[in-house]
């Protein structure tokens, strides 16, 4: 027998009367945890991250006036404290229908590593010092004073937002919101400034960079909602605040492997030194203004129009940090005035002429114009690099306007969905989009999309299948353009072998000619009543068949699998496994000499990515009303191979392949309930997480390579448990 | 006596609560669905009907053999009315705000109903609390679970941050359901240092973060397509050191250890990819 909300009651039935167990809507808990491991990466996205105790607080407290009382306050506050990086609260209060206002506060640390190292003193203020003793070198191998004045570092950001807000109904049909918040990042991560002349061997140095950002964002908006009419209103302000406009990093190197950098001895160690600047501070509005329309009960339009400005003006830092050294020309201006102005408009419409026909359309355009000036600005190309005044004014490399970029994307869009039978749908649909660019390789491109789908709905689930095929093409690929305009007419007359930076083979992917297939698929079936599988596929592909060189082809095969089991109330068990195979095809060609249709100068990279992740979880009321258990387990197993695929370099790649990148982790979690009233609570969890990583670009010391100084952050291995165990108080 | 108990006015909770005593439904009672004094939902004037519409025949006293009919809209459960019909109930109410663009949304279109994720008749519907939403849409988005537990990804699965942080469930009129006017918009909510104008400018980061960027999650750091320096390499093929076939011997201990294999590659002088504003910049190596 089943008591009469049941799914499994059957109408006509009697309903089996059972005393209700009280009804709570409002929880407390506490208790503690420990981790026994300091790990940046199992805590690395708002995780506890050092080894040792921590602290749980969570709760809820929702209330309001009696449903039949003639009141209509509601009150809410919950707290979640996991281990104090991560903290969230917030509280609400207000008559529904007619007020109410909230705050909150959420904080967590996104941690990076703890495993990297660095011989600069100061790390998180702005200007950085190499120790007395440091020796330098034209060699980061001859930085002998490295290992002794090494000191590790915690690269982590802390997140902390707060905020609030007032939402006002002051008639029927009509919402008043504001909002606001303010959220500070705060803390370290890792950062890289080139020293010396590109054409002489640059070298890369690491260091700490500090993160002191503050972003201050307000909202109001007035909205309606009718039988027929709704629309919304909005203003929207973002400021980006960064206090810290650059770092100051000394060049630990002496002068390059080949020999000096131009700029001699003011270029390298001890005299040499580099700004490194930091995002500038910025703001942003935005007019926003939403709504909808029933024409009739069978035609509906919608529209939505914004429009942004984006602006920053920072004081620029000079072209080198260095008086010492000589730049051609002095800063054009002393900030950007940077203004971008964005305007989006979409129109749409959606109509059911038949009682099996649905139809839907649509316009976009989409706007980024920039109207930040062009300037001419006399760059040291890398920091701490001396510039020779060119012998004709304006005729050098290092002397180049700024291109603003701009874009228009206009998208059309049209579906016609069809009740083919009872219980199926076929929708087609067609898409073209439309995308102009300014100062880039391609002026235009079009891309035409054609969708259809089928989805069908039977006694025991459902199936659908979808197929997508879409044509790019665009204007003629002018490699020459971005360079052309960037650099002055007379370097250009005076250099006119050194058109253009790229190779003119290249085609940059997202402006090149595209063929796209995307095949998609996807089934629900109830096994049994308890028993149901999910199974989606999917296959895309992605052909660059115009581009010599450059990315080629890319292919994503996807299979996803789920089996869910249910038995009544007493146990629920799902299970999911999933395949992922990504490949990217990519030709290239040595640019070592001036020829540029050397066959044996061609290369080809195959990049495969093959993840697999599964996992099951069960929970079982092992005693009902009384002990839940709960048993979690998942893995994720991912890795990347790069291959030489049919070159002439295939030979180098093949002797000295790079090894395969995996990076696995399994995770198990196991909970117990324990009721020990029907309103006390004990609770107890375990996590173990077991974490092995393999990747080549990571493991080495803080001197990798001679023109790098690096990190020294060695690839994550680690097992770790988290137990805990708390009390948790309903009401 | 079951019968006795089944009777009685449709328009009175109490009288539905009789049988449908259990907490599941009664905490229907503490939600913002069932407020008397708020005239918008209806509970005044016909309690529980308000959204499982006309119910007299289903608390009508049964003659003889006639089977108890159910409610005009179901929710859930075997006897669940057509998802069209149940939607309609929901957007009787909810057909602003952020609905305000359901009709002709993919979930829509898709016949999703608002029960598949939601849950009204409990004080703290899941689907709309930060830590545990994720899981049910995870129940028909496989794939972005998946993509969830890959190395590289968004907290989600962390409770951090929330699908419908980016995502609007119930439609949009921008791609891909998003919350923000275009996807660089959704992403610099939150990355807001990278929004600039800056002076120099590095064209795809402007046209859309997804050139380089998965957002879902991926096997490569920072949630990049491809392991740098190939992704790159496939718009960057101008001189010596970008236009390397880049292997095994550009390793440190190889013959050619390369500067631009190891920790952040092209980033180790190309950091300032997403747009420098110094004014030496224009390499977007500060």
């Amino acid at each position: 027998p089943a008591r009469a909300q049941d799914g499994s009651f059957e109408l006509g039935a009697t309903p089996v009367v059972t005393m209700p167990p009280p009804l709570y809507t409002s929880y407390f808990e506490t208790g503690i945890g420990y981790q026994d491991i300091n790990s940046f990466h199992i805590g690395r996205y708002g995780g506890p991250i050092e080894r040792g105790p921590l602290a749980i607080f969570r709760g809820t407290f929702d209330g309001r006036d009696a449903w039949d009382s003639g009141g209509a306050r509601t009150w809410n506050a919950a707290v979640d404290v996991f281990g104090f990086d991560t903290i969230s609260a917030r509280v609400r209060y207000g008559t529904q229908g007619r007020w109410r206002a909230g705050a909150f506060y959420d904080g967590f640390t996104r941690a990076y590593t703890n495993f990297a190292r660095t011989p600069f003193n100061g790390s998180g203020d702005s200007v950085l010092t190499l120790p007395s003793n440091w020796v330098s070198s034209n060699t980061s191998a001859g930085f002998s004073a490295l290992a002794q004045n090494l000191h590790p570092l915690d690269l982590k950001v802390d997140w902390r937002t707060v905020g609030g807000d007032i939402v006002v109904n002051p008639r029927e049909g009509y919402e008043i919101r504001m909002s606001a918040s303010h959220r500070d990042r705060e803390g370290l991560r890792g950062q890289n400034l080139a020293f010396g002349h590109e054409m002489n061997t640059a070298v890369g140095v690491f260091f700490a960079q500090p993160v002191d950002y503050q972003t201050d964002q307000a909202s109001a908006s007035l909205a309606f909602t009718g039988d027929r009419l709704q629309w919304s209103a909005s203003y929207h302000l973002s400021i980006f605040t960064n206090d810290i406009t650059s770092v100051r990093v000394p060049n630990p190197y002496n002068r390059a492997l080949g020999g000096l950098w131009p700029g001699g001895a003011l270029s390298a160690f001890p005299n040499a030194f580099g700004d490194y600047g930091l995002p500038p501070s910025s703001i942003a509005h935005q007019a926003l203004l939403s709504g909808a329309y029933i024409v009739s009960p069978k035609l509906r339009v919608t529209a939505r129009v914004s429009y942004m400005v984006q602006k920053q003006d920072e004081d620029f830092l000079p072209y080198t940090a260095m008086t010492q050294l000589s730049v051609p020309e002095p800063l054009p201006r002393t900030s950007l005035d940077g203004k971008v102005y964005k305007a989006h408009v979409v129109l749409g419409v959606t109509a059911r002429p038949s009682p099996i026909v649905d139809v839907s359309a649509g316009y976009t355009f989409d706007d980024r114009d920039n109207r930040s000036p062009i300037d001419l600005y006399s760059y040291v190309a890398n920091e701490a690099q001396d510039q020779a005044r060119p012998l004709v004014p304006g005729a050098s490399r290092y002397i180049r306007y700024n291109l603003p970029h701009s874009f228009a994307f206009q998208q059309a869009k049209a579906d016609v969905g069809v009740r083919v039978a009872a219980r199926t749908r076929l929708t087609l649909s067609y898409t073209g989009d439309f995308r102009a660019r300014k100062y880039q390789q391609v002026s235009d491109t079009s891309e035409h999309t054609f969708r259809a789908k089928l989805l069908t709905t039977f006694t025991a689930g459902s199936a659908w299948v979808a197929y997508a095929y879409a044509s790019r093409s665009g204007s003629v690929y002018d490699d020459a353009l971005p360079w052309d305009l960037s650099h002055t007419e007379s370097y250009l007359n005076a250099s006119p072998f050194n058109q253009s930076i790229e190779h003119p083979l290249l085609r940059k992917f997202n402006m090149a000619d595209r063929k796209r297939n995307e095949a998609k698929g996807g089934v629900t079936f109830e096994l049994t009543p308890a028993l149901m599988l999910d199974a989606t596929g999917v296959y895309a592909e992605d052909d660059y068949k115009n581009s010599p060189l450059g990315l080629q082809r890319s292919e994503t095969v996807q299979l996803d699998g789920n089996l869910s089991y249910a038995l009544a109330k007493k146990l629920t068990a799902t299970a999911f496994y999933s395949f992922e195979r990504i490949k990217f095809d990519l030709t290239g060609y040595l640019m070592g000499t001036v020829n540029l249709s050397n066959p044996a100068q061609n290369w080809s990279a195959a990049n495969r990515d093959i993840i697999h992740t599964a996992g099951a979880k069960v929970d079982w009321d092992a005693i009902e009303q009384i002990l839940k258990v709960g048993v979690g387990y998942y893995v994720s197993d991912g890795g990347s191979r790069i291959s030489a695929i049919g070159s002439n370099f295939a030979t180098i790649m093949n002797t000295a392949p790079l090894p395969d990148v995996r990076d696995v982790t399994h995770n198990v979690n196991l909970t117990g309930d324990y009721k020990v009233r029907a309103d006390t609570t004990l609770r107890i969890g375990y996590t173990f997480q077991h974490h092995t990583t393999n990747d080549w670009q990571y493991g080495y010391s803080a001197a990798p390579v001679p023109q790098l100084l690096g990190s020294g952050i060695t690839s994550p291995r680690y097992s770790a448990h988290l137990v805990w165990l708390s009390a948790r108080y309903d009401f | 006596a079951q019968e006795e108990r089944a009777l009685g006015n449709a328009s009175d909770p109490s009288g539905c609560m009789n049988c449908h005593d259990q907490p599941a439904v009664t905490s229907v009672l503490h939600t913002a669905h069932m407020v008397k004094a708020d005239a918008r939902t209806g509970v005044a004037d016909q309690g529980c009907q308000s959204c499982h519409g006309d119910s007299r025949d289903h608390v009508a006293r049964l003659r003889g053999e006639q089977v108890r009919p159910p409610p005009s809209v179901v929710f859930s459960g075997p006897h669940a009315s057509p998802v069209e019909k149940r939607n309609e109930t929901c957007a009787g109410c909810h057909q602003g705000g952020t609905a305000m663009h359901w009709q002709g949304s993919l979930h829509q279109s898709s016949d999703i109903a608002c029960t598949n994720c939601h849950k009204s008749h409990i004080v703290q519907d899941p689907v709309l609390v930060k830590t545990t939403q994720a899981p049910i849409c995870f129940s028909c988005h496989a794939d972005k679970r998946a993509a969830a537990l890959k190395p590289s990804h968004h907290p989600v699965l962390e409770g951090r941050m929330s699908c419908s942080d980016c995502h609007n469930p119930h439609g949009s009129l921008t791609q891909t359901m998003l919350r923000g006017t275009t996807v660089n918009d959704t992403c610099l909510t939150c990355h807001d240092e990278k929004r600039g104008p800056f002076l120099w400018e590095h064209p795809p980061v402007q046209e859309q973060c997804t050139i380089c960027h998965t957002p879902h999650g991926t096997v490569q750091a920072s949630l990049l397509k491809q392991r740098t320096p190939f992704l790159c390499q496939n718009c960057h093929d101008s001189s010596t050191h970008n236009s390397q076939p880049f292997s095994g011997a550009s390793l440190p201990g190889g013959t050619s250890p390369s500067k631009q294999m190891v920790l952040r590659a092209c980033l180790n002088c190309h950091s300032a990819v997403h747009g420098s504003n110094h004014p030496s910049g224009v390499r977007l190596s500060r």
